[in-house]
């Protein structure tokens, strides 16, 4: 067990590393100013501007920049934002919150909804399988920022159940005003789940051992609970994990649709700011985030086959 | 992954979008025209909003991109003074109507470059009076070309300010500077606290640090992503405004023109001021939402960067300007909130000297469709079959529409046209790099000036050095004209200098008028107040503020 831990966080490093490094030249490389943030395009005087481009090194060669924010982040500095003037540790920790209650609440819905309409596909055949499967097609088809304008349009503006921006206070408000944003997030996932969930539920089925225990008159349900879906667990737990790892990246669009400023939405607009530092702070949340879900998902294998030992794949 | 390129509202340069597809699918019917498309008087354009008859309670205010920052200095675009200009007052008071006057302080003038203030009764938001040393400091805060802030140079004449009394400081000059008196009644004459400026060093201004400042509003709390709320200040020194109808007013980041239709539709945003706005015949036509719209402040128009070829030709710009579309630009990017220009500088800008500056606008020629006028022009120049670059991004949606035009109108005269197309990041380029204006012969901008004066804007593309003469145009009668202005104390006498140059600049097409946009302001049935003009870049806007009862 600390081995696999001391294994993880050692990636986790590494991970870290090579990504931040990427991700910094990548910018650098990337179109645009960050002074265009600061004056929303409108032109300075060339003297202002030398006295600016100074202030915030943005005329100093790329390595160096990048030493500089990496001495200082290995501190637990990850550094100012450019047109904030505020530290990225405030702005993220000020906007995690947002995100991880929607990612939450997405994750959600993406369990109930997606591994119950797969196993009801796949239990239901018939009528049940066809509606199953008509509805994931639609729900696949309809990318987050559609569905967060038909969700806006029809839930908020016209039937006035539920808010259109914001995040609200307190713990009835928050939902009502995350419901939105969080089926508009999940309704690609769900489709995905759903049809990863109710292949494999088919295939345990369809196996020697589940028709073994069917023809020896076992309860149904029993046969269902531990030889079904204790063995279709593993791709399901895979296809969940990877996406709730993914979600807080594509949180982006959602959030700016429903006007959230979360982390997601923040990743975007830094993006276009050119502001390193955010950029920078905002893609190691994500970071760890990915090797997170993934230390969950390789605990989950371990435990729900004893045949899998912690750190190695399902076969 | 999709790009949420939607800073629509935008203004400086990079009015942007690509929503459009997504606000269509919001279900809304074509845009019709909420004014017509034509030139008219200025009068029919709305300055106050009817006042509130109710407390408002909590309003929300969208603007196109969260508040950065609250540091006057560094307050150079739409989010940040359209809160700094509430929360601090300036030396001199930008009015609704745009004419400004005494404000934090009146002003005498005993020699051309010579300015003594006196400061009114005012106190900070913690109770202490506001004093010379704190505008002094505030003043040479601005001022310091090493102090971080953007407006170092407009106090390039001032030789020294000193304090002279408790309440009384002097302003002397190198040179007589009476467009200084424009940037003191906007944002680079905004006073704040010393002590608290000075504790709070380099945080000033930011979400820690915040500002301490004497205005209408005072701060209550700023949270990033949350917005910046702000409260009535009880103890507001100036009787004459109106006691703010609100419980408290909080300025949020809508980026998504989409969003920001909703949220108006269902009052989850009580207002916000909008520019090129795609869904604005959608809301016009909503019972629960009113719009107002006043005179244009900014200008949408071609900046020419050419310095040799067809467009280095005075006759040439003003051939294509003759074959300009101006009314269907009108109404595809601006929904019909604009109207034909005369000159760069419209009817909001006009801050002193107003009917002079209106008659000579007036007497200017509507810059209408010619076609025959254009060839004549354009075969005087002998360029046809030659080439013009233009400078786009069709990722930034209006600007790009405006660009198209620009194409059609020079291709419709025989002129063949380029259109260099680079991703909206890199559309700043031409404004900042000499290389990316100089590889383009014109591009399109929304621009505006510090203050309200045809100079503000004027100054900055045909001066020389000035920092948006991408062209390096010079005349030596405007420059004549300028230096006249600029040190002429008389605002009528100002004014006949300024029109002076701005008729040169019109007739030579310095750059080419495209569109003089309405200043639009857009509010839920349940609030009312706010002007309909550019106030609220700099001055006290949201002191008019207040609800309907509805």
């Amino acid at each position: 067990m600390l081995q696999f831990i001391a294994k993880r966080l050692a990636m986790l490093v590494a991970t870290l590393l090579v990504a931040s490094f990427a991700i910094y030249g990548a910018l650098y490389l990337a179109p645009g100013s960050p002074i265009a943030a600061l004056t929303g395009g409108r032109t300075l005087p060339p003297e202002v501007m030398a006295q600016i481009e100074a202030r915030y090194h943005l005329n100093e060669p790329f390595l160096t920049r990048y030493w500089l924010w990496l001495t200082a982040a290995v501190h637990g500095d990850l550094g100012e934002s450019i047109p904030l003037h505020e530290s990225v540790n405030t702005l993220i920790a000020q906007r995690i919150g947002t995100t991880l209650q929607l990612v939450f609440f997405t994750s959600i819905l993406i369990i109930i909804f997606g591994v119950g309409l797969g196993i009801l596909g796949a239990l239901g055949r018939g009528s049940v399988d066809t509606g199953v499967l008509f509805a994931s097609t639609v729900s696949a088809a309809l990318p987050a920022f559609a569905a967060a304008v038909i969700l806006q349009f029809i839930f908020g503006v016209t039937l006035g159940w539920f808010p259109v921006i914001g995040t609200g206070e307190g713990f009835v408000d928050t939902v009502k005003h995350l419901t939105l944003p969080a089926l508009a997030l999940a309704a690609t996932s769900v489709a995905l789940v759903t049809r990863v969930t109710r292949t494999a539920v088919r295939e345990e089925l369809d196996k020697e051992h589940v028709q073994t225990a069917v023809s020896r008159g076992l309860p149904w349900s029993d046969v269902v609970r531990r030889h079904v879906l204790r063995n279709a667990a593993i791709p399901i737990t895979t296809i969940v994990g990877i996406t709730i790892a993914s979600l807080i990246a594509l949180s982006a669009v959602v959030e700016t649709a429903f006007g959230l400023n979360g982390l997601g939405a923040y990743l975007v607009q830094a993006a276009q700011n050119k502001d390193f530092a955010v950029v920078q702070g905002i893609s190691l949340v994500l970071v760890v985030a990915f090797v997170i879900t993934n230390v969950v998902v390789d605990i989950a294998y371990a435990l729900l086959d004893p045949r899998v030992s912690l750190g190695s794949r399902a076969q | 992954m999709v790009n949420p390129q939607t800073r629509r509202r935008l203004l400086g340069v990079i009015a942007l979008g690509a929503t459009v597809a997504l606000t269509a699918a919001c279900g809304g019917a074509p845009a019709p025209s909420p004014s017509g498309a034509n030139s008219a008087p200025t009068s029919d354009f709305v300055v106050d909003t009817p006042a509130p008859t109710a407390d408002a309670g909590d309003i929300v205010w969208a603007t196109y991109r969260e508040t950065q920052t609250l540091d006057p200095i560094q307050g150079f675009d739409y989010p940040e003074q359209t809160a700094d200009s509430i929360l601090c007052d300036s030396v001199l008071r930008q009015k609704n109507d745009m004419t400004y006057g005494p404000g934090l302080a009146s002003y005498t003038n005993p020699s051309p470059t010579e300015f003594d203030f006196t400061l009114n009764d005012a106190t900070f938001w913690d109770g202490t009076p506001v004093t010379a040393e704190d505008a002094v400091f505030s003043l040479k805060r601005a001022a310091d070309p090493n102090g971080g802030g953007f407006y170092s140079t407009v106090f390039s004449r001032v030789k020294s300010i000193d304090v002279t009394g408790e309440k009384t400081f002097k302003m002397t000059l190198s040179q007589p500077d009476y467009w200084l008196l424009g940037e003191l009644s906007s944002t680079p004459g905004e006073i704040v606290q010393k002590k608290y400026a000075e504790s709070k060093g380099k945080d000033f201004g930011t979400v820690s640090g915040g500002v301490m400042c004497s205005g209408p509003f005072k701060l209550d709390s700023w949270q990033t992503g949350k917005g910046v709320k702000m409260v009535p200040n009880p103890t507001y020194w100036d009787a004459s405004l109106p006691k703010p109808k609100l419980t408290s007013l909080t300025l949020i980041g809508v980026p998504d023109d989409a969003t920001f239709t909703a949220g108006l539709k269902t009052g989850a945003i009580d207002g916000g001021y909008a520019i090129a706005l795609s869904t604005l015949g959608q809301l016009s036509a909503d019972p629960n939402v009113k719009v107002y719209q006043g005179a244009p402040f900014l200008t949408a128009a071609m900046v020419i960067s050419a310095t040799k070829g067809p467009l280095a030709d005075a006759r040439v710009r003003q051939a294509v300007s003759y074959a300009l579309d101006r009314k269907g630009l009108i109404n595809t990017v601006f929904k019909g909130a604009g109207r034909i220009p005369h000159a760069l500088e419209a009817g909001g800008t006009w801050g002193t000297a107003t009917d002079t500056f209106s008659a000579a606008y007036d007497a200017l020629p509507e810059l209408n469709q010619d076609l025959t006028k254009a060839k004549d022009l354009i075969a005087q120049a002998g360029v046809a079959g030659q080439n013009i670059t233009i400078g786009a991004s069709s990722g930034i949606t209006s600007l790009y529409t405006e660009a198209l035009a620009f194409k059609s109108a020079a291709e419709s005269i025989g002129l063949k046209v380029t259109i260099q197309n680079v991703s909206p990041s890199n559309y700043i380029n031409y404004f900042i790099d000499p290389k990316a204006w100089g590889s383009v012969d014109a591009f399109a901008t929304s621009n505006y000036g510090d203050y309200a004066d045809p100079s503000g804007l004027y100054k900055t593309l045909a001066m020389e050095g000035g920092s948006q003469n991408f062209s390096g145009w010079t005349n030596p009668d405007v420059t004549a004209a300028f230096e006249a202005a600029r040190g002429e104390a008389d605002d009528v006498k100002r004014a006949e200098d300024v029109i002076k140059a701005q008729q040169i600049i019109t007739d030579q097409m310095v750059w080419v008028p495209l569109v003089a946009p309405n200043n639009v302001v857009i509010m839920n049935k349940s609030v009312t107040g706010a002007p309909a003009t550019f106030v609220y870049m700099f001055g006290p806007w949201a002191a008019y503020l207040g609800g309907t009862g509805a």
